[in-house]
C-alpha cells in the first residue's frame, strides 16, 4: 500500500511518500521530498533509511529520536510538521489513495 | 555548468585556495530545483522540454526557481574560521543584508519575510538558499529583474497544498519582477554593480574583479562531468554522499578531506 502526504510548514512544503506492508502496520519504505530547509542536508537520506521497516505505532517516537540523534536543524519547520506529513501519507495509504 | 562552477567556487573558498567570493551570473533558460526536490514533482517536464528549458538540481535546499536572462543570480562564499560552530539558524540573517542593500541602491524598499524571502511591496522578488560546509558559508539567491513570469508559471508546478496556504491561484501572481515594481528598465550591469556594492558594504571589504583560478576550473569540470550533467543527480535525487569517487578527485585538487 502506498500513500503520499503533504504538509505546508511555515517555510516549505514537506511531501512524504510511504510504502506500507500488506497488513498496513509497518512502513517499509519512506521518501521525503520538498522545498524545506534541513541541515545538515545529508541527514535527510539517513532519516529515510532509519525509518524503513518501522511499525506505525512507533513512528512518532522514532522520528523524534532520529532527528535528535542526527542533530538536525530545521529552518522554518519543525519535527511536528514532518510528523503531520507522515500522518497524511499513512492516512492516504490506508485509504488506498494513489498519486 | 553554471551550478558546477558555483559549487566549485564555494569549495575553493572553503579550502583557502581563493579569497571570499561574490559571483554574479545568469542562466539562459533553466529551472533549478532544490536539493531535496524531485524534478517530476516540481517541474512540468514535457513543457520544459518543448520550451527548451533545462532542469538542474542544486546542492542547497529550498524551492524551484526559473532562470532566464531577466533573472540575476548571486552566490556568496565566505571562508569559515576554524573551530566555529555551524550556525544554520542565523546564516540568512547574517548575509541577506547584502542583497537588501543592493536592492535599496536600485531604488526598492526591500525586507525579509519568512526567514529568507526578499520582499518588495508585499511581493517576492528574490528567493535564497544557503549551506555551510567544506570550510565555508554559502548563500545564493536569484533576483527577478525582468524574468518572463508566464514561462515561469508554465514550467514550475505548485502544489495545491501550498496554494491553499498562500490563498493565491497561480505562481506568477505570488512573485513579481523588480522592473514592474519600480516601473523602469533595469540593466544587468546596474544590478551587478548594486550587488557588488551591497555585499562589499556588508562585509566591509574592498572588492576586486578576478578570473576563475585553475583549481576552480578543474573542480567545476569534475562536478559537471560526474554530477551536474547526470540524470542521477538532476532527476533521481541522489545524495552528495553517494559521490565518493568525485570527492576523492576534488580532494586531490583542494587538499581538503
Amino acid at each position: 500500500m502506498r500513500g503520499i502526504g503533504e504538509y505546508k510548514a511555515r517555510k516549505g512544503l514537506i511531501r512524504v511518500s510511504v510504502t506500507l506492508d500488506e497488513r498496513g502496520t509497518t512502513i517499509r519504505e519512506v521518501r521525503i521530498t520538498g522545498d524545506f530547509l534541513m541541515y545538515p542536508e545529508e541527514a535527510l537520506w539517513s532519516i529515510e533509511e532509519k525509518l524503513s521497516n518501522t511499525e506505525i505505532n512507533e513512528l512518532e517516537t522514532k522520528v523524534r529520536k532520529i532527528f535528535h540523534e542526527l542533530h538536525v536543524t530545521l529552518v522554518g519547520s519543525t519535527v511536528e510538521d514532518f510528523l503531520e506529513a507522515f500522518r497524511n501519507a499513512i492516512e492516504n495509504a490506508e485509504k488506498g489513495d494513489r498519486d | 555548468m553554471n551550478l558546477a562552477f558555483e559549487e566549485a567556487v564555494f569549495r575553493c573558498v572553503g579550502a583557502g585556495l581563493v579569497d571570499n567570493t561574490l559571483r554574479i551570473w545568469r542562466n539562459k533558460n533553466a529551472v533549478v530545483i532544490g536539493y531535496f526536490q524531485d524534478a517530476r514533482e516540481e517541474v512540468n517536464l514535457e513543457t520544459a522540454m518543448k520550451l527548451g528549458v533545462s532542469v538542474v538540481r542544486r546542492f542547497t535546499g529550498g524551492g524551484a526557481v526559473y532562470h532566464d536572462l531577466g533573472n540575476v543570480n548571486y552566490a556568496l562564499s565566505v571562508k569559515m574560521s576554524e573551530n566555529i560552530a555551524k550556525d544554520y539558524l542565523n546564516i540568512y540573517g547574517k548575509y541577506l543584508r547584502g542583497a537588501l542593500l543592493a536592492l535599496e541602491k536600485l531604488g526598492a524598499k526591500p525586507y525579509i519575510e519568512n526567514i529568507n524571502d526578499i520582499i518588495v511591496s508585499n511581493r517576492k522578488v528574490s528567493g535564497t538558499a544557503a549551506s555551510i560546509g567544506k570550510g565555508a558559508e554559502f548563500i545564493h539567491g536569484s533576483i527577478l529583474v525582468n524574468t518572463d513570469l508566464t514561462i515561469l508559471s508554465r514550467v514550475i508546478k505548485v502544489s495545491p497544498t501550498k496554494l491553499a496556504d498562500k490563498k493565491v491561484s497561480d505562481v506568477k501572481y505570488r512573485v513579481v519582477t523588480l522592473e514592474s515594481l519600480l516601473a523602469r528598465k533595469i540593466s544587468y550591469r546596474e544590478v551587478l554593480d548594486a550587488l557588488v556594492e551591497g555585499f562589499s558594504e556588508l562585509l566591509s571589504a574592498e572588492p576586486y574583479f578576478d578570473l576563475p583560478s585553475e583549481e576552480e576550473l578543474e573542480v567545476a569540470k569534475i562536478l559537471w562531468e560526474d554530477r551536474y550533467k547526470t540524470i542521477e543527480w538532476n532527476f533521481e535525487r541522489k545524495p552528495l554522499t553517494a559521490y565518493k569517487e568525485l570527492e576523492e578527485k576534488i580532494a586531490q585538487i583542494t587538499s581538503l578531506k
